[in-house]
């Protein structure tokens, strides 16, 4: 696993005028700050080649006709634990997923068209990845809180 | 799930999926219109909650060793209201009510075990309900897509 070098207090300065609204410009970040617009420039786009930070652009689902937030929790063989994680991450549906200690084996957050589209999606595409035994569902039916702030960049 | 934006509106989301930073003018030069024209139309989205461009910090940039998938059985008490009191924990990251074997899952990051220890005594002990708690620990974590936000 690479290791990230931890933000200073500039670069955190920095990430919370981003993290409010991305759209800044360079010489209002340098002006509240008292640096240079050239210091922003190059400390922001350092942060995105070291992938410490990312710029998303985020929008509803626009193309699904009801999305449905669903987790699902496995039990797998775990010599396959790795191999399965890079399965689940190529499909589309497939949002978060993480090899895990404790309730599970892997973690993942699907999105999914429809609610009544969840059984289908775990027997068709989750349990005939090699290794995969047992699949919980879990389907979201309130959002109270979805920080956006810290994720794993890639 | 029907939401009112044209062609122009995707041609200018599109633009920012790939780089978020990008001026309106360059913009303007990609899609063919005007900077002005750009700049009300990426005010409009923000301001129908369309669209939000922001910074994502990596979790190990931000000094978060630790990240958790918690489930919570909730006792006596309605999900909800559990729900709203862990919202304001700033460890706390999302929160969800669901089906299933667990009422919420929420996501919980921590600097490392003794920070983590501190939030699971100190301030999820104090809130009313919680029964009992459901932890996977991520090892690794393969992928995080986090360019559309799901609102049920």
């Amino acid at each position: 696993m690479s290791t990230k070098q931890i933000f200073d207090e500039t670069d955190l300065a920095i990430f919370e005028f981003l993290s409010e609204d991305a759209r800044i410009p360079n010489r209002e970040i340098a002006h509240r700050l008292g640096i240079s617009d050239g210091t922003v420039r190059m400390r922001i786009n350092r942060m995105q080649e070291e992938k410490r930070i990312r710029i998303a652009a985020y929008t509803p689902e626009f193309d699904l006709t009801a999305p449905a937030l669903c987790y699902l929790g496995l039990r797998v063989d775990l010599p396959e634990v790795n191999n399965t994680c890079k399965k689940l991450s190529e499909l589309d549906e497939v949002r978060f997923v993480a090899s895990t200690l404790g309730r599970f084996d892997i973690f993942a957050i699907v999105v999914i068209n429809s609610v009544n589209e969840i059984n289908r999606f775990v027997s068709e595409k989750v349990k005939t990845v090699s290794g995969v035994r047992r699949c919980t569902t879990s389907i979201v039916t309130e959002t109270f809180k979805f920080d956006v702030r810290y994720g794993k960049v890639f | 799930m029907h939401i009112d934006i044209d062609d122009t509106d995707r041609d200018i989301i599109n633009v920012l999926k790939r780089d978020g930073r990008m001026s309106a003018k360059d913009i303007a030069k990609e899609v063919g219109l005007t900077p002005v024209t750009v700049r009300t139309r990426i005010k409009s989205l923000k301001e129908r909650g369309l669209l939000n461009v922001v910074a994502v910090a990596d979790f190990e940039a931000a000094g978060f060793g630790l990240v958790l998938a918690i489930g919570i059985e909730v006792e006596r008490i309605a999900p909800h209201a559990v729900a709203k009191t862990l919202t304001k924990f700033d460890r706390v990251l999302a929160v969800n009510v669901t089906t299933g074997a667990v009422d919420i899952e929420m996501l919980v990051v921590a600097h490392d075990m003794a920070d983590l220890a501190h939030f699971l005594f100190s301030e999820l002990g104090e809130v009313n309900g919680i029964g009992k708690l459901h932890s996977a620990i991520a090892l690794e974590v393969f992928k995080h897509y986090s360019d559309t936000v799901v609102v049920p």
